[in-house]
C-alpha cells in the first residue's frame, strides 16, 4: 500500500515541480548561450536582455525551493487534514504509511530541487573541461579533508549527506508532529501547530544546549585529546546522525499517535 | 450472523460537550436504514466512528464485529457529506485510484453509471459542477461491493430527477449481504426507500423502529412523526 | 399505471393492493411471469425488503405463486382473479356511498347521478 501511496503522492506533486525544474534548466542553457555572447559582444540591448534572463534564472531557483517548503507543508495540511483527509483516511492504509508517504515524497523533492540546481549551474558555467575540474576539485577538498582531520575524505562527503538526510527528515517530522498536534485543537488549528513548532524547536534548543554543556564539562586530558583529535569531526557527525535519528523517530511516533488516535477532521 | 454495525454505550465527548451519549445501536445486514435527526444530533459523529475518523470516549462500535481499522475499512464504503476527492485528477483517474486500493471495486458498474448519467470519464473533477461531483462520489461508493454503506446526506444538494436515480441505485444495489445507512434530513423523499429508522436527538437514541411498525402503530408518515418529535 | 403512495399507511399494504389492481385489470396477464424482486423494488421505488413482504403475502393468498428457480407468476385461476376483482370493485362502491351518504344524499339520488355523468363521459 505504502507504494501505491507514493505514487500518487509523486503524481500529484509532480504537476507543480516538474515544470519549475524544465524552465530551471531552459534558462540555464539560456544563460550560458549570453555568457558567451556576452563575451563576444558588447552591445547594451543584449546585456540587458541577459540581465533579465539571469534574474529570470535566480527567481525560479528561488521559487523552486519557496515551493518545496510550501508544498510540504500544504500536502500533509490539505491531503490529510482538509477535506481530502476523509478519503486518505477511510483507506485501508495504516496512518503511518500515509506519514511516511508524505515523509519520503517531501524529501525526495527536496534532494532532486538540489540536483535540479547543481545541474543548472554546471549548465550555465559549462565549458569542455568543466567535469574534469569538478572531479580534481573534488579530490583536492578530499586530500585536505584527510590531511586536517586524518579521515577519508569520501567517508566524511558519504556520513555528511546521511548527516544532511536526517536533519531533513527530523525538520521535516517536526513540522507533521506540530501540525498533528494542532489539529486536535477544535479552533486555531493554524495558531495551535504554530505554537506547537515554536515549543518543539525550544525543546530541542535546550536539549543540544545541554549536550554541548555535557560534552564540554567532560574533563579532556589534553593528551588523549591530541591523540584522538582526528576522530572528532567524525564523533560529532555521528553525533548529529544519532540525535537526528531519534528526534525522528519521536516525532514520527507523535505524529502517528496523534493521527492515530486524536484525529479531529472538520 | 453478525450484526454489520453495533454499537455498545457508545460515548464521544469533545472537551466538555457530549456529542454522542451512550448509543446502544444494532444494524443488521440487508437492511436499509435512516439515520435521522436534526442538526447537531450526532448524526455525522456517528458515521465518522464507525469510520474510524474519531475515536470513542467511552464505550465501543464494532463493525461486523471488530474495531474500526483496516479490516472494517475494507469493507466498509463511505460517502461523506463533503467533496473529498483530489480535483486534478480525471474521473477515469479516480476511477483508478480506487480500483489500487479497494479490491472490491467495480469499475465496469462505475463506467456504466456514468454513460447512464452522461459524465465523460476524461473530464477533470475541477471542470465538473457541484453536483456532478457529488454524483460521481455516489457512482464511486456504490461501485463498491462493501458489507456496510455509510451515506451522509446522499441527496442533499442534488435536483429531483437525479436524488431517484440516486435511490434507484441504492435499491438496485441492494443485497441481503450488505446494510445502508442514509443519514439525512429530507426524510419524505427517501421514506419509501428504508426498512428501518433511527431517530436521534442530543445524542441519544431517541427511537427505533421500522417504517411499515410506525406507519401502521402512529398512523402517519415517518416525515410527519419527525415532525412532531422535534418540534422546534 | 404509475405507482403511488400514501405516507401515512405501510408501504407493504399499498403494494398489495396495487400489484393485485394490476392483477384485475389485466395489466398482469394471469399466467404471466412478474419481475423480479429487485426489479420491481426499483420500477416502484422502495425498498426490496418491503417489496418482498407484499410479494410474500400476495403468495399466501393464492394470487401469485412462486417457481422455485424461475420466480413469480401470477395465478391462472381466472375465478380467483375475478373475485379479488369484485371485493376490491364491491370496497370502492361502498366507500363511494358512505361518502355520498355523509354529502346528504341518499341512494336513488346517487344512482341518479350516476347515470347522468356515465351518459356524460360516454359522450
Amino acid at each position: 500500500m505504502l507504494g501505491k501511496l507514493l505514487k500518487y503522492e509523486v503524481k500529484s506533486t509532480a504537476r507543480i515541480f516538474l515544470p519549475l525544474y524544465a524552465s530551471l534548466l531552459i534558462f540555464a542553457v539560456i544563460n550560458n548561450i549570453f555568457i558567451r555572447i556576452n563575451g563576444e559582444n558588447n552591445k547594451l540591448v543584449i546585456s540587458i536582455i541577459s540581465g533579465i534572463s539571469i534574474a529570470a534564472y535566480v527567481f525560479i531557483i528561488i521559487a523552486i525551493f519557496v515551493f518545496t517548503l510550501f508544498v510540504m507543508i500544504q500536502r500533509f495540511y490539505k491531503n490529510l487534514l482538509g477535506d481530502e483527509g476523509y478519503l486518505m483516511f477511510t483507506l485501508p492504509v495504516k496512518t503511518g504509511e500515509n506519514i511516511i508517504t508524505k515523509l519520503l515524497a517531501s524529501m525526495m523533492w527536496v534532494i532532486i530541487s538540489v540536483i535540479v540546481t547543481l545541474l543548472s549551474i554546471i549548465i550555465i558555467s559549462y565549458n569542455d573541461n568543466i567535469f574534469i575540474s569538478i572531479l580534481n576539485d573534488l579530490s583536492k577538498i578530499s586530500l585536505e579533508i584527510n590531511n586536517v582531520f586524518g579521515i577519508s575524505g569520501y567517508l566524511f562527503f558519504a556520513e555528511a549527506f546521511i548527516a544532511i538526510i536526517m536533519t531533513l527528515a527530523t525538520s521535516i517530522l517536526m513540522v507533521y508532529a506540530s501540525i498533528a498536534t494542532g489539529q486536535m485543537l477544535n479552533r486555531h488549528k493554524l495558531l495551535g501547530a504554530f505554537g506547537a513548532y515554536l515549543a518543539f524547536n525550544m525543546i530541542m534548543q535546550i536539549i543540544v544546549s545541554i549536550i554541548v554543556v555535557i560534552a564540554s564539562a567532560i574533563e579532556l586530558n589534553t593528551v588523549i585529546l591530541m591523540e584522538y583529535k582526528n576522530t572528532i569531526p567524525h564523533l560529532i557527525i555521528i553525533g548529529i546522525i544519532f540525535f537526528n535519528l531519534t528526534f525522528t523517530a519521536i516525532y514520527y511516533i507523535i505524529t502517528n499517535l496523534i493521527l492515530s488516535r486524536r484525529l479531529n477532521l472538520e | 450472523m453478525n450484526p454489520i454495525l453495533e454499537c455498545k454505550s457508545l460515548t464521544k465527548k469533545y472537551g466538555n460537550t457530549g456529542a454522542l451519549s451512550n448509543i446502544d445501536l444494532t444494524i443488521q445486514r440487508g437492511r436499509i436504514v435512516g439515520l435521522l435527526g436534526p442538526n447537531g444530533s450526532g448524526k455525522s459523529t456517528l458515521i465518522k466512528l464507525a469510520n474510524g475518523l474519531l475515536t470513542p470516549t467511552g464505550g465501543e462500535i464494532l463493525i461486523n464485529g471488530s474495531y474500526p481499522g483496516i479490516e472494517t475499512k475494507k469493507i466498509v464504503s463511505y460517502l461523506p457529506e463533503r467533496t473529498y476527492l483530489n480535483d486534478w485528477m480525471s474521473v477515469k483517474e479516480v476511477i483508478d485510484f480506487f480500483k489500487d486500493f479497494y479490491s472490491n471495486f467495480k469499475p465496469d458498474k462505475a463506467y456504466e453509471m456514468l454513460e447512464r448519467l452522461a459524465i465523460n470519464p476524461n473530464d477533470k473533477l475541477k471542470t465538473l459542477s457541484k453536483g456532478t461531483k457529488e454524483k460521481v462520489q455516489l457512482i464511486l461508493v456504490m461501485s463498491r461491493e462493501a458489507d456496510l454503506y455509510l451515506l451522509d446526506e446522499p441527496i442533499g444538494g442534488v435536483d429531483p430527477a437525479a436524488r431517484d436515480y440516486i435511490l434507484n441505485t441504492i435499491i438496485n444495489n441492494y443485497n441481503e449481504k450488505a446494510a445502508v445507512v442514509i443519514s439525512t434530513h429530507l426524510i419524505a423523499d427517501i421514506e419509501s426507500v428504508l426498512d428501518d429508522v433511527v431517530f436521534l436527538a442530543n445524542g441519544k437514541v431517541a427511537l427505533t423502529e421500522s417504517v411499515d411498525e410506525i406507519r401502521e402503530k402512529q398512523g402517519k408518515s415517518i416525515d410527519g412523526l419527525f415532525r412532531e418529535v422535534f418540534k422546534c | 399505471m404509475g405507482w403511488k403512495f400514501k405516507a401515512d399507511r405501510p408501504i407493504y399494504t399499498q403494494l398489495v393492493e396495487q400489484i393485485e389492481l394490476r392483477i384485475v385489470s389485466g395489466m398482469y396477464s394471469p399466467g404471466s411471469k412478474l419481475p423480479s424482486v429487485r426489479d420491481l423494488a426499483a420500477e416502484a421505488s422502495v425498498n426490496p425488503n418491503t417489496m418482498q413482504k407484499a410479494l410474500a403475502e400476495l403468495e399466501q393468498n393464492g394470487l401469485l405463486y412462486a417457481q422455485r428457480t424461475s420466480g413469480r407468476y401470477i395465478t391462472e385461476d381466472e375465478k380467483m382473479i375475478l373475485k379479488v376483482k369484485d371485493t376490491i370493485a364491491l370496497e370502492e362502491i361502498k366507500s363511494f356511498l358512505q361518502k355520498m351518504s355523509e354529502l346528504g344524499f341518499n341512494s336513488q339520488d346517487t344512482i341518479y347521478l350516476i347515470e347522468s355523468v356515465a351518459k356524460e363521459m360516454t359522450k
